[in-house]
């Protein structure tokens, strides 16, 4: 039997009421299989970030339905929303949201506190994650001594704490400088070729053509190149 | 077991209580003086509360020291005006030697206020006119030992100086100074409404009876020879009796006086002390709880002001955990018991300093310390409820946080 697609949008469509009234996403149907490297591109206020609120289960859609792993949510309470986000999707945001005064392998942990995992299973598996996108040397660092890049891929190693079916990356080198960002969407790439599924939310062309599906967002319009 | 969810085989975001803990001790630790300002509010108002009811409990024992040797134990029976106006009719002869003799009485005399000034002098009746005016008052030798007369100069006149109608006066120090006379010698006279009248001796102090500071006291015998009947009003027989035998003594002191007339004497027994510094100590109770009770709450108000201020600038960082897998409750659970715990060490430390400043004053007031034990309870205790209830609303307000927020850039 054929596995589902990990994540799926049917004619989803988001309105906010306003005043006026915005249609942030429009009739959105797209599939996200498991392996892929996806980017959705768009300018600002275009829906991208809409998106990645609905395909994230932080925010339901006004009509259609969204499916993760072949689970339909939109009739999912809060808490099944919570455990469908927490076991199955990692996500890694533009601004990182790490503890300042936490250590590398502590801000990776975090993620496993919620998942119910062993205090030492979740040091193992945060430092094996740490190693896996190069910071391994400086797991015991706290993270306001890191570089932008370094917190990048703090954040990138939090989201794959729960081996998640698919990462969404918020414009993950929106804060970063060139090089940081060329390190962070290496580890991307990296972590995609071993059969992680990303999805990159991106305004920025030249990191939208990493991806090997290229979708784009025109006025809530969603369309694959 | 892990709860699952309605989604088949997934199972529900859950959070131990040990993660909970840590995550708890990680959020004051990692942000200690936001942790040190929040429970500042807590750490005044308890130390306020200890401090007042120490106090309070220590200078209430104070408060009876001072009461109870000076009132507690003076009981007196006067005659009634309306039907009894001269010696004659009054107490027994034997009075005071029947008081004097019931069970528990320590001393029994008989006194009054001899009615109107009299002249006074140092000079006799043919020196000249009369400048000053004492009051005069009658006093058995009984009376002077009941009001705990204390002497300055000279020696108080005894039993026969009373039987004996002699005619010896002891002053008051402020009649004394008038008359410039400082200390006895032999043969010294003054003259009491041109009465001569050798000096006894000088009065230092009274422990009951004040009025004899500011007059001239002779013996009750002399003072009926020459002065005739006592007044209808005033005319009393004192006894001072053993702690807590007031009630006892009073209740025979008439009977004691003269059983004929027992019926017509007013007797009067003083407040019960205990009641009196009760009553004191518990209007000083009300009005400091009062206060610290205002602290309290200011301090949970603080609290809850500093835990709000605290979600909106952790806004970001809710919506981290829950967009790790966080439910509400759990976000909720860990606020409240930020909150909880920050009150109970506001609590613990309020606590100290409230016990030290106790210490400190009495030991500066030389007071005996006096607290109770469950005071160093109550502080955290309190603490621990003011931190709880104060932490509630911030709590429910993070717990309302959506993941999205985790989305806005900080």
């Amino acid at each position: 039997m054929e596995k589902p697609p990990v994540l799926m949008f049917d004619e989803v469509t988001r309105l906010f009421a306003g005043p006026p009234e915005v249609t942030a996403l429009r009739d959105c149907s797209v599939s996200i299989h498991a392996g892929d490297l996806v980017t959705v591109c768009g300018p600002s206020g275009s829906g991208k970030s809409t998106w990645l609120s609905l395909a994230g289960l932080m925010d339901r859609p006004t009509s259609g339905k969204v499916t993760v792993n072949g689970v339909d949510t939109t009739d999912l309470g809060e808490d099944d929303r919570t455990a469908v986000r927490g076991q199955w999707i990692g996500l890694v945001f533009q601004s990182f949201h790490l503890m300042p005064r936490r250590t590398v392998r502590e801000n990776i942990e975090l993620a496993g506190v919620y998942r119910g995992m062993r205090p030492g299973e979740r040091r193992r598996r945060a430092l094996e994650l740490a190693d896996r996108v190069g910071l391994g040397p400086r797991a015991s660092s706290l993270a306001n001594t890191l570089s932008g890049g370094e917190m990048q891929r703090t954040a990138i190693a939090r989201a794959l704490m729960g081996a998640p079916l698919v990462i969404l990356c918020d414009e993950p080198t929106g804060n970063l400088d060139s090089a940081n960002g060329h390190q962070v969407m290496t580890v991307l790439a990296d972590l995609n070729t071993a059969g992680t599924t990303v999805v990159i939310i991106t305004h920025d062309p030249r990191i939208a053509a990493a991806g090997r599906r290229r979708l784009s967002v025109l006025d809530g319009v969603l369309t694959e190149q | 077991m892990r709860a699952a969810s309605t989604v088949s085989g997934l199972p529900r975001s859950r959070m131990t209580f040990r993660d909970l803990f840590g995550e708890v001790v990680a959020g004051i630790v990692q942000r200690p003086a936001r942790a040190i300002l929040t429970a500042l509010g807590t750490v005044l108002g308890v130390a306020v509360l200890i401090s007042v009811l120490g106090l309070t409990t220590s200078a209430s024992a104070q408060i009876g020291k001072r009461f109870d040797p000076a009132v507690a134990n003076e009981v007196s029976v006067t005659s009634d005006t309306d039907h009894i106006r001269a010696w004659s009719y009054t107490f027994r002869p034997d009075a005071e030697e029947r008081v004097a003799a019931l069970r528990g009485v320590v001393h029994a005399g008989i006194g009054w206020m001899v009615e109107g000034a009299k002249s006074l002098s140092n000079l006799p009746p043919s020196g000249g006119p009369r400048a000053n005016f004492s009051p005069v008052m009658a006093a058995t030798p009984g009376l002077l030992r009941e009001a705990g007369v204390s002497l300055s100069a000279g020696a108080a006149y005894s039993t026969w100086a009373e039987d004996h109608q002699q005619r010896l006066v002891l002053l008051g120090p402020q009649v004394a100074r008038v008359l410039g006379i400082s200390r006895v010698v032999p043969g010294m006279t003054v003259w009491v409404a041109d009465e001569p009248f050798l000096v006894q001796g000088i009065i230092a102090n009274t422990e009951r009876h004040a009025e004899m500071l500011t007059a001239v006291v002779i013996p009750a015998s002399t003072a009926r020879a020459l002065f005739h009947a006592p007044p209808s009003t005033g005319y009393s027989l004192w006894a001072v009796v053993d702690p807590g035998a007031s009630g006892v003594v009073a209740a025979q002191l008439a009977n004691a006086a003269n059983p004929d007339h027992a019926s017509s004497y007013q007797v009067r027994t003083p407040p019960d002390p205990r009641s009196v510094r009760n009553q004191v100590s518990q209007d000083l109770n009300s009005l400091l709880l009062l206060l610290a009770g205002v602290s309290l709450v200011v301090g949970m108000i603080g609290i809850a002001n500093t835990t709000i201020v605290s979600v909106v600038e952790r806004t970001g960082e809710i919506g981290l955990r829950r967009a790790l897998g966080a439910r509400p409750r759990h976000i909720q659970a860990q606020f409240l018991a930020e909150a909880t715990l920050l009150g109970l060490l506001g609590g613990l430390v309020g606590s100290s300093i409230g016990v030290v400043s106790v210490v400190v004053v009495c030991l500066a007031k030389q007071w005996t310390t006096v607290m109770d034990d469950r005071v160093a309870i109550l502080g955290p205790l309190l603490g621990l409820l003011v931190g709880g209830i104060a932490g509630l609303y911030p709590a429910w307000r993070a717990s309302r946080v959506e993941p999205l927020e985790a989305l806005r850039p900080t």
